[in-house]
């Protein structure tokens, strides 16, 4: 199997067989990221499909400088929120904006593993405004001056919303435990 | 007790890093049936491009050439062909002697105008109360005004002036300003920035990590000129009935020369048209043999001599028949008399002699070229193959007897048609010479597709080889 670069500069001339490679290759490893940001599968696949055509039309543009699962991943989050924006234009907003300061949580030594599909569940039922602060501030890096700016949401309503998803999934992560711990 | 914020963000964080869920596989076929539209529609704006290059260019030249072909009626085509070399000429001298001009290095003025605070959504006007410091930048000079101090000894300033003149080229211009918080400035746009970014879902760090960089375009586009001098020739076929041949028909040396635009694709491949002007013809000579006192050989020696008829001279060949102006008619028939009349008289002494009557037929033409190339080797010197089809207009017809290297036009050829197709190959060698400048050598084949005639009894194909040699400039 031809080596990543090599499909990276094929795909670049528009061979169609190296851009199949590369679908195959990071496919699912981005359908679980679509999976995590929309509120169903259907739209999910919706970004996947357009998220990878943007890729393969700006591909020409990665120099090779940096991680290329960098890149493009950033490229489906951006065609995800793109996506959001469009539908929901005024998705974002909280109108009552809540300034609470972030409770530290109190450290925990639990090293339970958990499945991936049950933590794509748990973000899957976060309310949308909720689960995209999240994933942006928790799983992409971003910092609240950089997700007010993304969203177009003041930095206090980023805190406040990244607040409230943590205690909803840490109040369900306690609550699986308890019940596993019980069963046994 | 440690306490830990981020803990509950990790959890997800590592849990999710490696997650894959398998896509269902219509996704790919979608993907791939955008990607080959995509590709399609490509392909189909770069031939509507060349297309309408060519038809532009075209138009314009014919117009041109309409405009004058109209104000000079005789010598037509040797003055085209002076006008050709001219553009292709002047052009490559123009790309050739395109320098840089150096680079002014004065500074520039600062103007500070009364600002319009109406685009300020703010209710809080940044523009209060504070002072503003403005700094001009140093001013530089260019060389040649600046005059260097000359050590004289016992020199005497008798004029007031100064050993040293410098004249400075920019200015500070300060027409009215207005007091303002520089800090409060810098975040008001800053703020306005971001707001637009996000208005308009653009996103900022770190999604924008990649360096901005010029977009490197997909085509390129190259734009010169070709000049040639060319061999033409023929080949012909005609009816059992029908033969044309002259005593001697021989192929005709002159110039081809246009402008032509190269799309090139990102592969190897690229697309050419352009215009061109190119002629074609041969050249026959027929022996003014002196047989009996009222006859001489015409120009169909295959057959009897023909006597001389009033009906006037039959010069026939292989291209078609010449169909003479007045003048030229009267002309040959007097010279042909008068040889005759000499020739008698002298047949005891010089039976063989013979004089030959030179014809050279001349067609010319504007050649629309639709060429594709492949670069087989792309280093330093590129070397291709092209093919491709033009279509030929007509646009000029003479028959001239040459006699003494000197040439008089005495008609043009019948039938002969005003738009004619033909193929074209060729090898080319480029380089580049000098920055986006890039000289072409190519060694080019034409033939004719269809007969120039539209004789149903003679079909002639004209071929012709040329060395093209010219000079492009690439944008990049």
């Amino acid at each position: 199997m031809k080596n990543l670069n090599e499909i990276i500069i094929q795909c670049q001339k528009n061979n169609p067989a190296a851009q199949k490679s590369l679908y195959q290759k990071f496919a699912p490893w981005l359908f679980s990221v679509c999976i995590q940001y929309c509120k169903d599968r259907t739209e999910a696949e919706d970004n996947l499909q357009e998220g990878f055509i943007k890729i393969f039309n700006n591909i020409h543009k990665f120099r090779f400088e940096g991680v290329f699962e960098g890149w493009i991943r950033r490229i489906m989050v951006n065609t995800i929120i793109e996506s959001f924006r469009k539908k929901n234009p005024v998705y974002f907003v909280d109108n009552i904006e809540d300034y609470n300061i972030e409770s530290p949580d109190i450290y925990n030594e639990d090293t339970t593993i958990y499945d991936p599909k049950e933590l794509h569940r748990l973000i899957e039922e976060l309310p949308p405004k909720y689960k995209l602060v999240f994933n942006l501030y928790a799983l992409e890096g971003l910092t609240h001056q950089e997700i007010s700016d993304v969203l177009g949401i003041s930095t206090g309503t980023s805190k406040s919303n990244l607040s409230r998803a943590r205690k909803i999934l840490k109040d369900k992560l306690s609550t699986k435990i308890n019940r596993e711990s019980q069963t046994a | 007790m440690k306490t830990e914020y981020h803990h509950i963000d990790n959890t997800f964080k590592e849990g999710l890093a490696n997650s894959e869920m398998t896509p269902p596989s219509y996704i790919w076929d979608s993907i791939e049936k955008q990607l080959n539209t995509n590709r399609r529609n490509r392909s189909v704006l770069v031939i509507w491009r060349g297309i309408s290059a060519a038809a532009i260019i075209g138009f314009i030249f014919l117009a041109g050439l309409f405009w004058f072909t109209h104000s000079n009626n005789n010598k037509a085509s040797l003055a085209l062909t002076n006008n050709a070399k001219k553009i292709a000429i002047s052009n490559a001298k123009k790309i050739a002697t395109n320098k840089s001009t150096p680079q002014d290095k004065t500074t520039s003025s600062i103007i500070l105008n009364n600002r319009n605070n109406n685009d300020n959504n703010d209710n809080t006007s940044p523009y209060e109360n504070d002072t503003i410091s403005i700094k001009s930048k140093e001013k530089s000079y260019a060389k040649s005004e600046y005059k260097p101090l000359i050590n004289k000894p016992n020199f005497v300033n008798t004029n007031n002036s100064t050993l040293t003149k410098i004249l400075p080229k920019s200015t500070v211009k300060i027409n009215s300003y207005t007091q303002v918080n520089a800090t409060q400035l810098f975040n008001y746009r800053n703020n306005s920035i971001s707001s637009y970014a996000v208005t308009n879902a653009l996103f900022l760090s770190p999604f924008n990590n990649i360096k901005e960089e010029k977009e490197k375009k997909s085509l390129q586009i190259a734009i010169g000129g070709q000049f040639s001098p060319s061999y033409s020739y023929r080949e012909v076929s005609s009816s059992e009935n029908y033969n044309t041949s002259a005593a001697k028909e021989s192929g005709l040396v002159s110039y081809t020369g246009g402008l032509n635009l190269n799309i090139k694709t990102p592969k190897r491949w690229s697309f050419e048209t352009g215009v061109y002007y190119a002629q074609v013809g041969q050249k026959f000579s027929n022996p003014r043999n002196e047989f009996s006192g009222l006859q001489y050989f015409s120009a169909n020696l295959s057959g009897e001599p023909e006597p001389i008829t009033n009906s006037g001279l039959n010069l026939n060949n292989s291209l078609g028949r010449i169909k003479l102006n007045n003048n030229s008619q009267k002309n040959l028939q007097d010279e042909s008399a008068n040889y005759l009349k000499l020739s008698y008289k002298t047949v005891q002494n010089s039976y063989n002699t013979t004089e030959q009557l030179t014809i050279q037929q001349e067609l010319d033409f504007i050649e629309i070229p639709l060429v594709l190339r492949y670069d087989i080797i792309n280093k330093a010197i590129i070397f291709s193959l092209a093919g491709g089809v033009s279509t030929n207009f007509l646009i000029g017809n003479n028959a001239y007897q040459v006699e003494n290297n000197s040439k008089e036009r005495i008609g043009e050829t019948e039938n002969i048609n005003n738009i004619n197709y033909s193929a074209v190959f060729g090898i080319g060698f480029r380089t580049p010479i000098w920055k986006s400048i890039e000289f072409n050598f190519e060694p080019k084949i034409r033939y004719f597709m269809n007969s120039v005639t539209n004789s149903d009894v003679n079909k002639y194909r004209p071929y012709s080889i040329g060395i093209y040699t010219g000079i492009c400039y690439r944008f990049k």
